[in-house]
């Protein structure tokens, strides 16, 4: 059992000033077999109405608009959250499974994928249990791509990347979730902090049979309890941080700190 | 010539150039530029018996109704696809399927609050559904407005033929609407005046007493929509006819290239606190592909038989079906599931040998992305075409408006061919339209 301790700062900067924007904001951490979300706390500049409910996936989410012109947007959340040192997830909804058995948005593998899959299904299908299964594919996959630092971009797709040979976490996440369901295992996207300094992150929850378990593809694991889930989805858009809308703004940068401690 | 239709035959040009002055347009983009088009239309009506009316009218109810609980079933449960009835496959690989809707419930539970439904009358005397229009079904404004004006043209003709009077389209919609109301006002979203259907918008916003909007002139705050009046007061909206597609409703929760939609109105729909008309998502219900599991629906959800028949339908992701689709493919017509307004279709026997050989590949390699079907040779209509009476391809869509019950408007949209060897009758592809009268006994 461990305690961590996170906070998450996003700051969005324009070259213009934004008259109107529309937010989404999906950063609280998600409730389930593995984690309990304690306490946690928001603020944010300009002061915005919001409200706050649940998306179809099952993240929350933070909805509201700023109608006072700006330049610069902060957002901070911080909080506790338990978790166990597990990485089941806890049981698959039946009825909602299907959305993560089909190929989706940046998830649509492309020749270089499948024939990838070919190159591997022989020693896929030799393996006794789903859960060998993921572990399998994700060591392929491991031994196939690179971790680079600004290799891509947030709107790159799995087939991209992985023609590349090259991504960030996201990127291998959709990669991983492209294989998995080219394999008949249902898989989906989940966004989340890990334990240090850095940016957020981002893993695979996996269906094996009736569970959901999380691996990370970026490191090659199952996770751990040092792992902060905040959302999942088909892929990176549904369980998206931050979702705008804006009127005028002209150029905007985007920086995220995110620090997570540990203690027990 | 029988004497009511020669009393309205003779006024057919003052009635048309009357539709052009109300501006009874529709709008078509060709190499990059706007274009307005005429929508001819031709006097002599089409005629449905007040018996036949009535199996239509018990047959039109039940699928809507099925196809209501269809849609309930299918972004909750899913039992349909529990019991087996209709194969995951043909839910979730839908381009129609939309996740964002999952666990989300339109005010009182219905979706498909109004439904084109399109069919065909058979040279066997059989009607026949060609398809279910769930999402965004328009045209009704052209047969309430032809007959406003064909009444005035001839008011005797109306005494003398007992009809139903099909003019109350505008109070059943304003029902319908204000039947799912949680409260607030009535807007009818438009993309604006290029849209193919903007005649229609602006005319069932003034029959209907409902404000005509466009996505700018409402906004969301705190869970709630609200309309800006000419004079600058926010008003809450409860009811959102919207004229718009899924994907352009809400950049916030769709398309978020949208510019012509609601940042987060789909939140306020989740929250219970707006109705869209109709409810997004629908389109999983009307796909070429679901269209062979309707009559499965109407049995699994209300345990009854189908009133009205599908054109014969195989799909050849059965391996049984694709047995018969490869014997018998001269006979039938393809259609891709994916593809809408007349593309994606193919006649069996109009392939080479070496297309058909390549279509045979794809077949069987992506077999569920097609359906094949019976051609069904339909029934003629007389229109006058430059004087002479000459019969043409027909079919009609039927308006069926649901709140606490299904409610079938006594009227349609009779649309025909121009071009005597064409069996599309669809006003882009230059087919016209005919009043539809049903007889009141």
């Amino acid at each position: 059992m461990a305690f961590l301790n996170y906070q998450y700062k996003m700051k969005i900067s324009y070259s213009e000033k934004v008259d109107t924007c529309y937010f989404t904001l999906k950063p609280i951490p998600a409730n389930d077999f593995r984690q309990i979300s304690i306490s946690y706390d928001i603020n944010m500049s300009p002061q915005a109405t919001y409200s706050e409910g649940m998306d179809s996936f099952g993240n929350k989410q933070i909805i509201g608009r700023i109608i006072e012109p700006h330049s610069e947007y902060l957002f901070t959340i911080k909080g506790l959250v338990e978790t166990r040192p597990l990485c089941t997830i806890g049981g698959v909804q039946n009825s909602t499974l299907g959305m993560y058995k089909y190929p989706h948005g940046k998830c649509i593998p492309g020749d270089n994928i499948i024939s990838f899959s070919n190159e591997i299904r022989a020693e896929i299908d030799r393996c006794a249990s789903t859960r060998e299964k993921c572990i399998c594919i994700m060591d392929r996959l491991h031994e196939k791509m690179i971790y680079e630092q600004g290799s891509t971009q947030v709107e790159t797709t799995s087939e991209e990347s992985f023609s590349e040979g090259k991504g960030v976490c996201q990127d291998f996440s959709h990669i991983f979730i492209c294989l998995l369901r080219i394999f008949g295992i249902p898989a989906r996207y989940t966004c989340g902090l890990i334990v240090g300094e850095g940016k957020s992150h981002s893993w695979v929850e996996a269906a094996c049979n009736d569970i959901f378990i999380a691996f990370d593809p970026t490191h090659n694991c199952e996770i751990t309890d040092e792992y902060i889930k905040l959302g999942v989805g088909r892929d990176a858009v549904d369980c998206a941080i931050n979702r705008g809308v804006m009127w005028g703004g002209g150029i905007q940068t985007q920086a995220v700190q995110v620090s997570v401690e540990k203690y027990y | 010539m029988k004497k009511h239709e020669q009393a309205l035959v003779v006024h057919t040009q003052k009635i048309n150039s009357l539709l052009a002055r109300y501006g009874v347009k529709f709008g078509i983009y060709k190499n990059n530029t706007f274009k307005e088009q005429l929508f001819p239309f031709d006097a002599i009506p089409r005629i449905i018996e007040h018996d036949e009316f009535e199996m239509l009218e018990r047959g039109l109810k039940q699928r809507v109704k099925a196809l209501n609980l269809f849609l309930k079933d299918i972004y909750s449960d899913k039992k349909i696809v529990k019991d087996g009835v209709v194969p995951e496959d043909f839910i979730f690989a839908s381009s129609g399927y939309m996740a964002e809707c999952e666990g989300v419930m339109p005010p009182k539970g219905i979706y498909s609050h109004i439904s084109g439904i399109d069919l065909v009358k058979g040279k066997d005397n059989e009607w026949y559904i060609l398809e279910d229009n769930l999402r965004v079904p328009s045209g009704a404004s052209y047969p309430m407005i032809a007959r406003d004006l064909c009444r005035k043209s001839s008011p005797e003709t109306f005494h003398n033929v007992k009809l139903a009077d099909n003019r109350n389209y505008a109070e059943l919609l304003r029902k319908t609407m204000d039947y799912v109301n949680p409260g607030g006002h009535t807007v009818i979203l438009t993309p604006g005046r290029y849209n193919a259907a903007y005649f229609e918008h602006s005319y069932l916003a003034e029959q209907t007493r409902a404000h005509l909007v466009t996505g700018s002139e409402l906004f969301v705050e705190n869970d709630i929509l609200y309309y800006v009046s000419a004079s600058g007061v926010k008003e809450r909206v409860g009811v959102v006819y919207r004229r718009i597609s899924d994907e352009y409703l809400d950049p916030m929760n769709f398309n978020p290239e949208s510019l012509i939609g609601i940042p987060h109105i789909y939140d306020v729909f989740r929250k219970g606190n707006v109705a869209l008309i109709n409810a997004p998502g629908n389109g999983v219900a009307d796909d070429k592909g679901i269209y062979y599991f309707v009559p499965k629906m109407i049995k699994y959800y209300l345990k009854e038989e189908p009133v009205l028949k599908n054109a014969p339908t195989y799909l050849p992701f059965y391996e049984e079906d694709m047995d018969y689709v490869l014997k018998h493919f001269d006979d039938l017509v393809l259609k891709d599931v994916a593809e809408a307004g007349g593309y994606g279709v193919v006649f069996g026997n109009t392939m080479t040998a070496k297309q058909k050989e390549d279509f045979i590949e794809l077949l069987k390699a992506e077999p569920r992305r097609f359906i094949a079907q019976e051609v069904i040779d339909f029934q003629d209509l007389d229109i006058v075409d430059e004087g002479e009476v000459v019969p043409r391809k027909a079919d009609l869509r039927a308006f069926v408006l649901m709140a606490e019950e299904p409610l079938v408007w006594a009227s349609g949209l009779t649309r025909f061919s121009r071009n005597p060897d064409s069996y599309i009758v669809n006003s882009s592809q230059g087919g016209g339209f005919k009043d539809t009268w049903v007889l009141s006994q």
